[in-house]
């Protein structure tokens, strides 16, 4: 009986892997797209969200339906729950792909405010939590999760940085204003992704032992 | 792409002067698994008694309607020849006492009299006791009788002894309800395995095995068929509120 | 509960124990008592020469009873022959077609068959084949004594199919086969001991007869194998030796007895025997 199900889990974690790979691909895009103030990347961001959307509807079809017809328990039932949730943050981390490509599109006219260097480090944080979010929970590397929590503080840590570093940008010249809020802003999606992406790694400690840790999503900024 | 392999024109089954089934209109695709699914006595057992023509042997028994197999009216032919083209599983295993495992196999052939050369009987054993999953527990032991077999071993036998007639479609009447939970298991797989060469109709009355093995799924209550459909849309999302209740544990 | 009423059903247990042990053995004695008394008088006249000799003349002392115990088999048998086909296909019609109001005809003439007293079935015999033939023959007698057995193999068929349950019938109709066939080879050998058992009772009930043979099958001084004719017959022998005025005879009734009870205990015995054997 569990062959049937064990088929199952591993068609629902090709998926997930699928996913994944898609969504990292579009926070990649949407860095490159500011970077190089490519309006037609911007678009390209945001087209593709429809597909990230159905396939995510699949998926939680699948495992729904998955759930309905084979009856899992304890482990099995707790694997396909992780994969329920992170669905839905994979699906939140794409949401906020298209708002940095449409944020872009907003200031891709002008010259960009002054040359990205946390910005990148945040997005290549981002990417590398998602890919090892995704290796903790395929390999059962519940060490890897962990240390991949840790690293949301650096993310964290860099918004700040950001956010004062922009904030004399503005002081110094109201005509900057427009430009360092959109790249606040965007910081700021960076960010939230940073959280998703530890709610991928709370997961997959949870699918394997049973446990949900809730670390602390944000730092006092005041 | 699905292919229809039987087709039920409303059928409706008497026991003398009650009706058990009511307007059944119902087609089952070829090499797929067909739960008919639903609580005691909402006429699934009747079902498949009368598509392989068992239920007229019962007193006062008859029915209207139309049964086709690939166009073939089943009700137009020879009943015996209805039965070779459409095995049966019973739920009790009932393999024959009097006959060895390898004259068990064959009793369709032996008991329509057709003839065989030792090849061809030899080869039909093998094929439907490897088909069914026994072979091996077995095969030292062909000429003994079926009695020392277990629950589980006795009914896959069975599975043998039908399959050895190559139907075109399998029914099996709640196969594993009187066998344990590994027994069952080793049961399902085997309906899994089995439709890639032939077409399953399962009747059962437990919800979860019919989750686990079958592709579409025909709900039946008090007689009459409530829903039909792809087994997963039906256990996510039932179209019918009755359905949609005994899947909960509310009714039956 | 208190020790005194304990006690007091343990007695009580104990005594009826005593009370059905004792009526058990008590309804033993009388078999053992004319076994023992039949025997006593026979054995010593039982010799080889005694069965394979022929009856002396009247009045001649010695001879033996071997066209008796040929006679008997040939009756015995010929009326299992006509018993045992028609016996079996009836007990096979009682069992299957339960629910025919005809069936319940058939049982009530089978039952009242069985209740005929065999004198009877002697006179009805002579009534229908000896008085057309103009003759005594063993073949009435073997007729006559066929009524007699066919209850007993009609009621051990009918009761042995009733047992074979009904899903192993259903299989054999699900796999496609026609019904002589489903009869010839799944109903007939899983009741196969029972029928044979009611067989054995039956000719072993049937090998002791004498009152129908009286008007039938006569008796014969001679060896005779022609079934038209008169056949002698042990049972037979018994009650003309045993009602005549010579001691001799007297002396031979009672060897003969002996030997038709040692047959009937043979046949009785393998019955059991079989009966255990296909158990396992």
């Amino acid at each position: 009986m569990s062959e049937i199900l064990e088929r199952k889990i591993v068609s629902l974690k090709e998926m997930v892997s699928n996913l994944v790979s898609i969504v990292s691909d579009q926070i990649e895009k949407s860095f490159i797209a500011l970077k190089d103030r490519n309006k037609d990347l911007c678009k390209e961001i945001i087209e593709k969200d429809d597909y990230i959307d159905n396939y995510s509807m699949d998926l939680e079809r699948e495992c729904l339906e998955t759930i309905a017809t084979q009856n899992p328990k304890a482990e099995h039932l707790r694997i396909i729950s992780a994969i329920l949730f992170a669905n839905i943050d994979l699906e939140r981390i794409a949401d906020h792909c298209v708002d940095i490509a449409e944020i872009t599109l907003t200031i891709a006219d002008e010259p960009l405010l002054k040359p990205l260097i946390d910005l990148p480090r945040m997005k290549d944080i981002c990417v590398q939590m998602l890919v090892d979010s995704l290796k903790a929970f395929l390999n059962r590397d519940l060490d890897l999760a962990r240390k991949s929590i840790d690293e949301d503080d650096k993310i964290d840590d860099l918004n700040d940085q950001i956010f004062r570093e922009l904030l004399t940008y503005m002081l110094e010249d109201p005509r900057n204003i427009k430009r360092a809020n959109a790249l606040l802003q965007i910081s700021q999606h960076y960010e939230r992704i940073g959280d998703h992406a530890t709610n991928l790694c709370e997961r997959a400690i949870y699918a394997y032992e049973g446990t949900i840790i809730k670390t602390n999503p944000h730092k006092p900024r005041y | 792409m699905e292919n229809i392999i039987l087709k039920i024109i409303n059928l409706n089954a008497y026991y003398g002067n009650q009706k058990v089934l009511k307007n059944v209109d119902l087609e089952i695709y070829e090499n797929r698994v067909t739960t008919i699914l639903g609580p005691s006595g909402c006429g699934k057992t009747t079902l498949i008694r009368c598509i392989n023509r068992l239920h007229e042997l019962s007193p006062g028994a008859r029915i209207e309607g139309k049964i086709l197999l690939k166009d073939e009216d089943l009700y137009q032919i020879e009943p015996m020849i209805v039965r070779q083209k459409i095995g049966m599983v019973f739920q009790k295993p009932n393999p024959f006492p009097t006959m060895t495992i390898y004259d068990n196999v064959l009793a369709g052939y032996i008991l329509s009299g057709i003839k065989l050369s030792k090849e061809e009987k030899d080869k039909i054993v093998e094929e439907s006791l490897i088909k069914s999953g026994l072979w091996d527990e077995v095969k030292e032991n062909l000429f003994k009788k079926g009695t020392f077999l277990s629950g589980g071993q006795q009914q896959r036998l069975c599975i043998a002894r039908a399959l050895a007639m190559k139907p075109e479609i399998l029914l099996l009447d709640e196969p594993t309800s009187a066998l344990d939970p590994i027994a069952t298991s080793v049961i399902e797989e085997l309906i899994i395995e089995l439709k890639k060469s032939v077409t399953v109709i399962l009747v059962t009355h437990n919800i979860g095995q019919a989750g686990r093995v079958s592709d579409y799924t025909a709900f039946f209550y008090l007689g009459e068929l409530v829903e039909f459909g792809k087994t997963t849309e039906m256990f996510t999302v039932p179209k019918s509120k009755k359905t949609e209740e005994y899947l909960i544990g509310k009714i039956g | 509960m208190n020790e005194k009423t304990i006690n007091r059903r343990i007695f009580n247990n104990k005594l009826y124990k005593i009370f059905v042990s004792s009526f058990s053995f008590l309804s033993i004695i009388p078999l053992f008592l004319i076994i023992y008394f039949v025997l006593i008088r026979g054995i010593k006249y039982i010799n080889l020469k005694f069965i394979f000799s022929m009856p002396k003349p009247m009045g001649e002392l010695g001879g033996g009873i071997f066209n008796a115990i040929v006679g008997s088999f040939i009756i015995v048998g010929v009326a299992a022959l006509i018993a045992i086909p028609i016996g079996i296909m009836v007990g096979i019609f009682l069992s299957e077609y339960k629910e025919k109001k005809f069936t319940e005809i058939v049982k009530i003439f089978v039952d009242t068959l069985q209740g005929i007293p065999s004198i009877v079935i002697g006179i009805i015999a002579y009534l229908w084949i000896v008085k057309p033939l103009k003759q005594f023959s063993a073949l009435s007698g073997s007729i006559a004594l066929s009524f007699i057995m066919l209850p007993l193999v009609i009621k051990s068929t009918e009761e042995v199919l009733n047992l074979v349950p009904v899903d192993i019938k259903e299989a054999a109709y699900a796999l496609g086969a026609p019904y002589h066939r489903i009869v010839l080879k799944i109903l007939l050998p899983s009741g196969s001991v029972g029928i044979l058992t009611g067989t054995l009772i039956g000719i072993s009930r049937i090998l002791g007869e004498t009152a129908p043979l009286l008007f039938t099958a006569f008796g014969n001084q001679f060896l005779n194998l022609n079934l038209l004719k008169p056949m002698s017959t042990i049972p037979y022998l018994i009650y003309v030796y045993a009602t005549s005025p010579y001691k001799d005879w007297h002396n031979q009734a009672f060897a003969a007895s002996t030997i038709l009870i040692i047959i009937v205990l043979s046949i009785n015995l393998l019955g059991r025997f079989i009966e255990k054997k296909w158990k396992t």
